[in-house]
């Protein structure tokens, strides 16, 4: 009798156990998020990760979508297409509504075809052109493409540093070749000829012949389209020469290892970027890079906030629609939303960012520091 | 020259296994995902086994063969009418003639300066598919490949593309046993012993040479192709010199220049990489320990270990 009572009571609290585990695990929204938690593209992968954590406890904070919790199901996709695509295999079969991706163009191509035949919304903050190009009406970019930063960059320096004369500098990659065309196009609109046009390898380690062209050409400002190591030495050099004229740079000039490398040569630099969490007068997004920094102790980057942005975006569709795949792709693709670092709204192609800034670099203590000189939204009415 | 009973039984026994298998995980895309990725590299590691297992030399540069079966079968698949077969075949063919130059500087050249240069022609492989942009699409890569038909049937599902791989890894097997049992096979291997001898008793290194890469050219053409249509799109990222390595490793763990090795190996490592996922980012520190354990404790891969035993319990 015993013994009865002992085995009874022994698979009783089995039941418990198992009917708690499958009410837990049933009552929860899963929401899939593919990045890099090792190799190399961790750096960027692992600060997108924690952005998505840091919305889902928010929401979670206050009692879930609709009272019900958010489970994210978090997989590593590393350096590699094959791992990328055993993640979202991995993903899939946990029942996702909607998946977070990676930011690597190659691994979302590679996922693209699973993801057109499983129907199932992925956003990521990707700004490869040719991502919202390949007719996947599944696939949302939440960060401005190229096309974006380089009208800023422009607008700018014609119509807020005025420039009639402006130089370009690009370098030899696909990244330098678009960016160029954009430039020129947005140039030959406005009515502006460049008075000097340089090419560069991206391993050049010397640009004394592109500047010294572009000086006897006596221009009022310098675009350039670069990496991080060319454009450092392009700042560096550009300085040791004397050519003592306005710089507007690409985005890699807003990383601390360029600022390193270039030293004092970045006060009054122009940089295009897309935002600076660490950096930003903003009151709530100060508050939540304080937020992240003291639950991570990393500080987080623009591609994190966009992360978070976008985690938040998918959130609210959740919320609108019910965790229903082709609900939260329809209302995505009718919705607007305002985000932290700026406002989203899908065009045809599904491009959903479309702002970016302009900071100038002050040297302060030695260290390089931005200020915020002008934000551009360009998001279609 | 007959086969041994014994080895026939075990044979059919694993035939069975293999064709039963998928049917268990069917409904599992992940793991079908697992088997089908294994297979692919299966044949790749059948590749590099030939040129170590077969010669003793080491190759770095295997993503380049790799690359080349997959460009031109992603090529030829969707820029003209060809279908996925005669692409895959083409495409081989490429790699095995890309294969036939690589063995060029092998009969001169051997030891570090021959892992340089297959270090030097996979990258240069890697350069021409992110520059040629009018071609490979530079970093875009190419997309959409279509998946492989023959007739009105389509290896769309996991499912089937399994049936596929098993058959390319019964065609690769059974070369590299025909190979081994030919008068090419015992030539390689008297040159992987010595070749100052092998070549005084009469043996043509050259023409020897220039069998093993072509073949092994072929094999990692074959895998690439298989590969491209899998997975629907390719990139430069792909192909890069870790994937040599890795394919390396596979090699060595199975265990080089047997036949069962590079099943073993492969199967092996892309499961224990799967296996330690959940440790995110320490389990590549477990993993590399576990191939320095591997190396260490089983210096002829786990094939080497396989067969010690065997001896010591018949002893």
């Amino acid at each position: 009798m015993h013994n009865l009572f002992k085995n009874l009571s022994s698979f009783a609290l089995v039941l418990c156990l198992v009917l708690i585990f499958a009410v837990t695990s049933l009552a929860k929204i899963k929401v899939g998020v593919i990045s890099s938690q090792t190799s190399g593209l961790a750096i960027l992968g692992q600060r997108q990760i924690n952005a998505a954590i840091l919305a889902a406890e928010e929401w979670n904070e206050k009692g879930g979508i609709n009272e019900t919790k958010i489970r994210l199901i978090i997989e590593d996709s590393s350096d590699k297409t094959t791992t990328a695509v055993t993640a979202l295999d991995r993903v899939l079969g946990k029942n996702v509504c909607a998946i977070l991706g990676p930011i690597y163009s190659f691994q979302l191509f590679a996922m693209f075809p699973e993801v057109k035949k499983e129907k199932i919304p992925m956003l990521s903050t990707s700004g490869t052109r040719k991502l919202t190009q390949m007719d996947n009406r599944w696939y949302f970019r939440t960060y401005p493409h190229d096309g974006i930063t380089k009208q800023a960059c422009t607008l700018y320096a014609v119509e807020e540093l005025k420039s009639k004369r402006p130089s370009l500098m690009s370098v030899t990659t696909e990244y330098g070749k678009s960016g160029y065309e954009i430039i020129t196009n947005i140039l030959k609109a406005k009515g502006i000829a460049p008075v000097a046009e340089t090419w560069h390898e991206k391993a050049d380690k010397d640009m004394t012949g592109q500047l010294m062209r572009i000086k006897r050409s006596d221009p009022d400002i310098i675009i350039s389209q670069a990496h991080p190591s060319d454009t450092a030495i392009v700042l560096k050099q550009q300085r040791d020469l004397g050519i003592d004229i306005p710089h507007m740079a690409s985005s890699a000039a807003s990383m601390p290892s360029v600022h390193k490398l270039v030293g004092e040569a970045m006060e009054g630099v122009y940089v295009e970027t897309v935002t600076l969490p660490n950096f930003d007068p903003d009151p709530n997004i100060r508050a939540w890079t304080k937020k992240y920094i003291e639950k991570f102790k990393k500080k987080p980057d623009s591609f994190a906030l966009l992360y978070y942005d976008t985690a938040n975006f998918l959130f609210e569709a959740i919320k609108a629609v019910g965790p229903n795949r082709t609900k939260i792709r329809d209302w995505l693709e009718t919705t607007r939303y305002k985000g932290l670092a700026g406002q989203y709204r899908f065009d045809q192609e599904h491009n959903g960012a479309f702002f970016a800034i302009i900071v100038q670099y002050h040297i302060k203590d030695g260290k390089a520091v931005p200020e915020l000189k002008k934000k551009y939204d360009f998001t279609p009415k | 020259m007959g086969f041994k009973k014994k080895n026939v039984i075990i044979a059919v026994i694993i035939g069975g296994v293999v064709m039963i298998l998928p049917i268990f995980f069917r409904d599992s895309r992940y793991y079908m995902n697992i088997l089908n990725f294994s297979g692919i590299f299966i044949v790749l590691t059948y590749s590099l086994n030939l040129i170590h297992g077969y010669l003793g030399l080491i190759s770095i540069g295997h993503a380049g063969f790799f690359a080349i079966g997959a460009y031109v079968t992603a090529g030829l698949t969707m820029g003209t009418t060809l279908n996925f077969f005669p692409s895959l075949l083409i495409a081989s063919t490429a790699a095995a003639l890309a294969g036939i130059l690589l063995g060029f500087p092998a009969t001169r050249i051997g030891g570090h300066y021959f892992v340089l240069i297959t270090l030097g022609f996979g990258e240069i492989v890697r350069l021409i598919i992110l520059n040629w942009k009018e071609v490979t699409n530079g970093t875009n890569g190419l997309n959409n490949i279509p998946p492989p038909s023959f007739g009105s049937w389509v290896f769309a599902s996991r499912f089937s593309y399994y049936y596929l791989v098993l058959f390319f890894i019964l065609v690769t097997m059974l070369l590299t046993l025909s190979l081994r049992r030919s008068k090419y096979g015992r030539s390689m291997l008297s040159l992987k012993t010595g070749e100052l001898a092998a070549t005084a008793m009469g043996v043509n290194p050259l023409t020897t040479k220039l069998i093993n890469f072509g073949m092994a050219g072929l094999f990692a053409g074959l895998a690439g192709g298989l590969y491209a249509s899998y997975i629907g799109s390719i990139s430069p990222e792909a192909f890069s010199v870790d994937l040599s390595v890795e394919v390396l490793v596979m090699t060595l763990v199975g265990g080089s220049g047997t036949l069962l090795g590079p099943i073993i190996g492969t199967t092996f490592l892309m499961v224990l990489k799967e296996w330690l996922r959940f440790l995110r980012e320490y389990y590549m520190i477990l993993y590399g320990a576990g191939i320095v354990f591997v190396m260490i404790f089983m210096p002829y891969g786990i094939m080497g270990l396989a067969k010690r035993i065997s001896s010591q319990l018949k002893s």
